[in-house]
């Protein structure tokens, strides 16, 4: 399987998984609720209900399109593997950024993660690196607490800068 | 009628923080309208949180100017770099370049900035006067009436932004769906909330648009391998007399800036679509011993000034019927939804301030743009020196620490992250993002409509045909639909 019909195949599927979590919760939680069914008012069902069966509708064409060779995104360019490692990596510090920003507070978790995916684009000059991470998380902190009265979050520790 | 708008905006108008946010939202939009992967719609997203926290006319005046600046600035990275700082830009690139190549640089700037600034002022004249028309014809609408339009701005938009219309069709039911969740406004029956609280009033839709745009590009920024590169760019000093230089183009300044403001008014057409079609206008009128391509004038006034007209041209069915026409206006609606204004007909008759505010800043913010862009073009410049390194990770924290201080929610980064992986499958996978923005703002109006259509027909859906207005609504729809197939069939026979 080439890479862009892996593509729209993952992305057939992930409408598929639409479709299947929107009929589910129509006939069990709507209907506990007693909001699957009746007039206009009370069925909270029919708008989600119509648009999954258009979605599953469209579906249909895009595979039947897909099957006959129409898919626009065979001209996809794939990117090298490093590339993609180095995109990849980025989303995984992002992602640890930000379920351990609550727990660990604005100022710890900010610079490190500044600092790896600079690191990640291939910069090396270590002072440059740590100047940069320090500089750009303080002065984000300064305008969001400053003028916009934003309390970021404090961490177990509760570090703050008291501006 | 227009000047009962003016004198009741004026207060909220010339508050300084108004003023001083309109000027600041001219000076980012040129910086991310400048900027290769930026422009004006992701400029709106990072300063959204931003934005909603502030007065409704300093907010809108905020973001209205980002749009306007963001729409001119492409220009800048298209003449010095020939990157288009932004698709509007794009055929900027024809003339603008050439004419930088022949040691014009400086001039080909001041011509964009001067034509995007008369462009716009253009489009702003025709906002002033035809969205109160609109909204007063709009008044007499009821659901029946709103549920089609808000059908025919979803396809529309489809239809014209290019593209599959498949993908894009799955992609504004996507919208559709995602706007359903949390708290029925009918039977107050809870949808799709898998028992979290969180999911009570549905996800934030400044956390979605974030994710979805946003981090996805980033993430596709990082697939490349300039990221530590430093562009080699001339600074460019455009004079005053580049005012002059544009005027002498009046004919085509004002034709384009007509196509423009047309193409803005209708749902989908937008800036590029505006921008080809008065360069092509433009080229096909030219005068013997004009050579388009090759770095004439009339080339730059023509694609500047048509692209930010339509600005102009987008904000009066938006605001007049609450209709979006296209992704940068519908962050605008959505900002007046969170700041608790509902745009449409009752909007122009109830909070005549916020109108009249709106038209101002919008006109300002054009005067703004040739002041900032003429003075302070030597910055611009000096931003597209700037790495990608250094970008990657400011956008980032900027979008965590924007979306979080929506409602201090980690929920809201958690929504903002997985709707970046969405967001990034769709784009490799060639799905458009704009209609999901555009069918999760249009969702609700269209469920409530549909819904109460029903509830006040006696004869059931026949209430969408019995009356004119809707029942030509349901014509245009099926046209659309029509279209639609058309294209899809065009397309598998092409290829």
């Amino acid at each position: 399987m080439t890479a862009s019909r892996f593509l729209s195949v993952l992305a057939l599927g992930f409408f598929v998984a639409v479709i299947i979590a929107v009929l589910w919760q129509i006939e069990t939680n709507f209907k506990e609720q007693g909001i699957a069914s009746g007039g206009p008012y009370d069925n909270a069902a029919s708008f989600p209900r119509a648009v999954v069966f258009l979605i599953g509708f469209l579906l249909l064409i895009q595979c039947a399109l897909d099957f006959i060779g129409t898919n626009s995104s065979a001209k996809l360019k794939i990117p090298a593997r490093s590339d993609l490692m180095r995109a990849g990596i980025m989303l995984f510090i992002f992602a640890v950024y930000l379920s351990v920003l609550e727990t660990i507070g604005y100022h710890l978790t900010t610079i490190p993660m500044i600092f790896s995916i600079m690191w990640i684009c291939g910069m090396r000059n270590l002072t440059l690196l740590i100047c940069t991470a320090v500089f750009v998380s303080t002065s984000f902190a300064f305008v969001f607490e400053v003028f916009l009265n934003v309390v970021l979050p404090l961490g177990i520790w509760t570090i703050f800068i008291p501006w | 009628m227009i000047i009962d708008f003016f004198s009741a905006g004026f207060d909220v108008f010339s508050s300084p923080l108004a003023l001083i946010l309109t000027f600041t939202g001219i000076i980012v939009g040129l910086v991310v309208g400048a900027m290769p992967g930026l422009g004006p719609l992701m400029g709106i997203i990072l300063l959204l949180p931003v934005a909603i926290g502030l007065p409704a006319v300093a907010a809108m005046g905020f973001l209205i100017a980002i749009f306007v600046g963001g729409s001119c600035g492409g220009s800048i990275s298209a003449i010095l770099l020939r990157i288009p700082g932004t698709p509007l830009a794009a055929a900027t690139l024809y003339d603008g370049y050439p004419l930088a190549q022949k040691g014009r640089a400086s001039d080909a700037i001041g011509i964009a900035i001067t034509s995007s600034a008369i462009g716009g002022l253009i489009g702003g004249i025709v906002l002033v006067f035809c969205a109160p028309i609109l909204a007063n014809f709009a008044s007499n609408f009821a659901p029946p009436e709103y549920a089609m339009l808000a059908i025919m701005g979803l396809f529309a938009i489809v239809v014209i932004s290019g593209g599959s219309v498949i993908k894009g069709l799955l992609a504004g039911s996507f919208g559709l769906i995602i706007s359903t969740i949390g708290t029925d406004s009918f039977s107050t029956g809870l949808r799709f909330t898998f028992g979290s609280h969180n999911l009570l009033n549905g996800f934030h839709i400044v956390a979605v648009v974030v994710g979805l745009f946003a981090i996805s590009e980033m993430t596709f920024q990082m697939l490349k391998r300039d990221l530590l590169e430093i562009p080699k760019v001339k600074v460019a000093r455009p004079g005053l007399r580049t005012i002059s230089m544009t005027l002498k183009h009046y004919v085509n300044l004002v034709r384009s800036s007509a196509i423009g403001t047309f193409f803005g008014a209708i749902p989908g057409a937008g800036g590029v679509i505006s921008s080809f079609t008065s360069y092509a206008v433009a080229k096909a009128s030219s005068k013997p011993g004009e050579k388009y391509g090759e770095g004439e004038e009339g080339g730059v006034v023509a694609t500047e000034s048509a692209n930010n007209a339509t600005v102009g041209g987008t904000l009066v069915p938006t605001l007049s019927l609450g209709i979006p026409g296209d992704a940068s206006s519908a962050m605008l609606l959505g900002a007046l939804l969170i700041l608790g204004f509902i745009p449409g007909p009752a909007m122009f008759e109830n909070n005549p301030d916020v109108v009249g505010g709106i038209f101002m800043v919008y006109l300002l913010s054009n005067v703004f743009l040739l002041i900032a862009g003429i003075l302070a073009t030597p910055l611009f410049v000096y931003v597209l020196r700037i790495p990608k390194v250094y970008l990657i990770p400011s956008i980032l924290l900027l979008c965590s620490i924007g979306t979080f201080a929506l409602q201090a929610s980690v929920f809201d980064l958690q929504v903002m992250f997985a709707f970046g992986l969405i967001g990034l499958l769709f784009r490799a996978a060639n799905y458009p993002l704009a209609p999901v923005v555009i069918g999760m703002i249009l969702g609700p109006i269209l469920e409530a409509n549909f819904r109460r259509s029903l509830l006040i027909s006696r004869e059931g859906y026949w209430i969408f045909l019995d009356r004119p207005v809707s029942a030509s609504l349901v014509t245009i729809n099926a046209l659309l639909i029509l279209a639609m197939i058309y294209i899809t069939i065009k397309r598998m026979r092409e290829s």
